[in-house]
């Protein structure tokens, strides 16, 4: 075995230094972490670290001038490839629309002026539709393509459906339908279902980006044949690129079937009764949503079609 | 002799893992990924841990935080660690929450937008005030989970030039004051020894992370973690991105020796290689472990 003896002592405190109290460590973690979350390499938040107990020894510094910058810098480079690797996660098509170099400009940026509050880098991220409608800088990119906030918001709903908490069919709840009134009874949607409107076709724009990007978070052992998603027939770049061209807007059904998020375009009557469901309705509430939205509106048939896509888990008596 | 060497369990490994189930001690995997109430990823989890202890390592408690822990995220971990039921629950000496209010730090046990979590393992001070810290935030932890944890020292890219301790000085006496356990990252006592060296401050970077060792209370260490790094031309980074060097299996050695065969895991977080070259890592920890123990009858 090695022999301790001939190493060199802990490098520790000098004597012109002082430990910092409690307060004086809660302002040097602030300051740290000021310094990374920047991004930047600024030569005066090293000075500003430097004012705190917290550069290298004074020997250090003489011997090797650069490693606290050194240092400094390869946390903030760990910082931009969190950065980068999250937004990616979250934003797959958001990633394909716009290309690396500025998709990662929007990461480095969206850290910069959102940085994460909590311990999970999957909750960071959501502000990106936000940056995307009210930074300046984003501006340009946005007027060119004015349909991009709307499907950062569509990526985020689907990221967040992924660790919603799980659903399953209850096909017996359904007999509560012949032995309830609407008025008693309110539907029970699947994980992650939400309705998000927008003037572009934006559900068109994300599943034609979506045919050459393979979402990966099913459980291995109950993959699905369409990873997607997709409840509706699929959408190749052209035929969104078309709707895009006429003007058409859309509003944006998302759900998770099973492990599998999901989306699809929908008719203002199925997005009524969907949003007044999500909001709290009893079906009496949602079916007159839908019906004033579109007076044909064939429940019978979306009954079926609902359950068969996993949007529809059951019903639940409430009244 | 402790049970087989366990392997951190990513993304890539996943179907292989679950598919072929080969002998591994256990499963290492990262807290925060199954945080959430549902999905495919906690469904993995869940099934991986019907065939294999888990270990439950945490990079986000942000346990040297002076603005103490998050609620959520120990909310979150005492979910997942009652449904887990893992057999080590483990996180770092390091900070990463701060306040965006330097004139204002005080408190906040919950995220608020005055604070930000800088998604990073940062250096504590080895100081009386850092320690005091430490251990609160240690104890509240492992109240609210019922449970002793393990603390992980770092791989630090900067070093403060206040302390009124050691490095294993500082962790000996979390130990005191805490009953935690020590999760030791001898992959990490090497970077930073090949860090003094470049600084000018180590010429033996083996002989100086072997003295850490010795400084370490035998009986306060329950996880040994190895890994490799990536040396580049003005710092080491502890990337989890190579195999585990020739000089950290040396110190492994030293480590078993010592603390007497506290389990094992090798971690690979980056290029992660194929699932038959991260066990064959696991399986040549098993064999330096068994060298050892046989040395020492």
């Amino acid at each position: 075995m090695i022999n301790p003896a001939t190493t060199q002592a802990p490098a520790c405190a000098t004597e012109h230094t002082r430990p910092p109290d409690a307060a004086a460590l809660a302002q040097l973690q602030t300051a740290l972490v000021q310094t990374i979350t920047s991004l930047e390499n600024n030569l005066n938040t090293i000075k500003l670290i430097a004012n705190y107990p917290i550069s290298t020894s004074e020997k250090r510094q003489k011997t090797h001038p650069i490693i606290t910058e050194r240092g400094l810098n390869a946390y903030r480079a760990n910082a931009r490839a969190h950065a980068q690797t999250a937004l990616w996660a979250a934003y797959p098509v958001l990633y394909q629309m716009l290309g690396a170099d500025t998709f990662n400009r929007l990461a480095r940026d969206l850290w910069q002026a959102s940085p994460p509050m909590r311990g999970d880098l999957a909750l960071w991220g959501m502000a990106l539709g936000s940056m995307l409608r009210e930074a300046p800088a984003c501006a340009a990119l946005v007027a060119e393509h004015p349909y991009l906030p709307d499907v950062a918001d569509i990526e985020w709903a689907l990221h967040t459906s992924c660790a919603a908490a799980d659903g399953a069919l209850d096909a017996a709840s359904f007999g509560l339908m012949t032995s309830h009134a609407p008025e008693q009874l309110v539907l029970r949607l699947a994980p992650g279902a939400q309705v998000l409107t927008s003037d572009y076709p934006c559900a068109a724009i994300v599943q034609a980006h979506q045919g050459t990007n393979q979402q990966s978070d099913q459980a291995p052992t109950q993959a699905q044949s369409n990873s997607h998603g997709s409840a509706c027939p699929a959408v190749d770049l052209s035929a969104a690129t078309a709707l895009l061209v006429q003007g058409v807007g859309q509003t944006t059904l998302l759900w998770r079937h099973g492990f599998t998020p999901r989306l699809c375009a929908v008719d203002p009557a199925l997005a009524a009764l969907v949003q007044a469901t999500l909001n709290g309705a009893p079906l009496s509430s949602a079916l007159d949503a839908a019906l004033q939205a579109q007076a044909d509106f064939d429940f019978s048939a979306w009954l079926a079609r609902s359950v068969e896509d996993g949007l529809l888990l059951g019903v639940d008596a409430v009244f | 002799m402790h049970q087989s060497s366990g392997i951190g369990w990513r993304h890539p490994h996943y179907a292989q893992l679950l598919s072929e189930l080969p002998a591994v001690g256990f499963l290492q995997v990262h807290s925060e990924n199954f945080f959430g109430q549902g999905g495919a990823a906690l469904a993995t989890l869940m099934q991986a841990r019907q065939n294999y202890p888990v270990s439950l390592h945490g990079v986000g408690l942000s346990l040297g935080s002076a603005l103490g822990i998050d609620d959520w995220h120990l909310e979150q971990l005492a979910q997942l660690v009652e449904r887990v039921e893992p057999v080590r629950v483990s996180d770092h000496a390091s900070f990463a929450r701060a306040s965006l209010m330097p004139a204002n730090p005080m408190p906040a046990s919950s995220g608020t937008q005055d604070t930000v979590h800088a998604a990073d393992l940062l250096p504590i001070p080895f100081t009386h005030a850092a320690l005091d810290v430490l251990c609160a935030n240690v104890q509240q932890v492992q109240e609210r989970l019922k449970r002793r944890i393990s603390v992980e020292n770092l791989s630090a890219y900067l070093h403060y030039s206040a302390c009124d301790y050691s490095e294993t000085d500082f962790l000996n006496a979390l130990v005191q004051r805490t009953g935690c356990r020590i999760l030791l990252d001898v992959n990490n006592i090497y970077v930073n020894a090949l860090n003094d060296t470049i600084a000018g401050t180590c010429h033996n970077p083996l002989v100086q992370a072997t003295a850490w060792l010795d400084g370490l209370r035998t009986d306060y260490v329950d996880e040994v973690h190895l890994a490799g790094h990536c040396t580049m031309d003005d710092i080491v980074i502890d990337d989890h991105g190579a195999p585990v060097c020739e000089d950290v299996w040396t110190l492994y050695a030293h480590a078993v020796q010592r603390f007497g065969d506290p389990a094992a895991l090798v971690e690979w977080d980056t290029n992660v290689p194929l699932l038959e070259v991260l066990l064959g890592q696991a399986a040549q920890a098993d064999a330096v472990r068994q060298r050892v123990s046989a040395a020492t009858v």
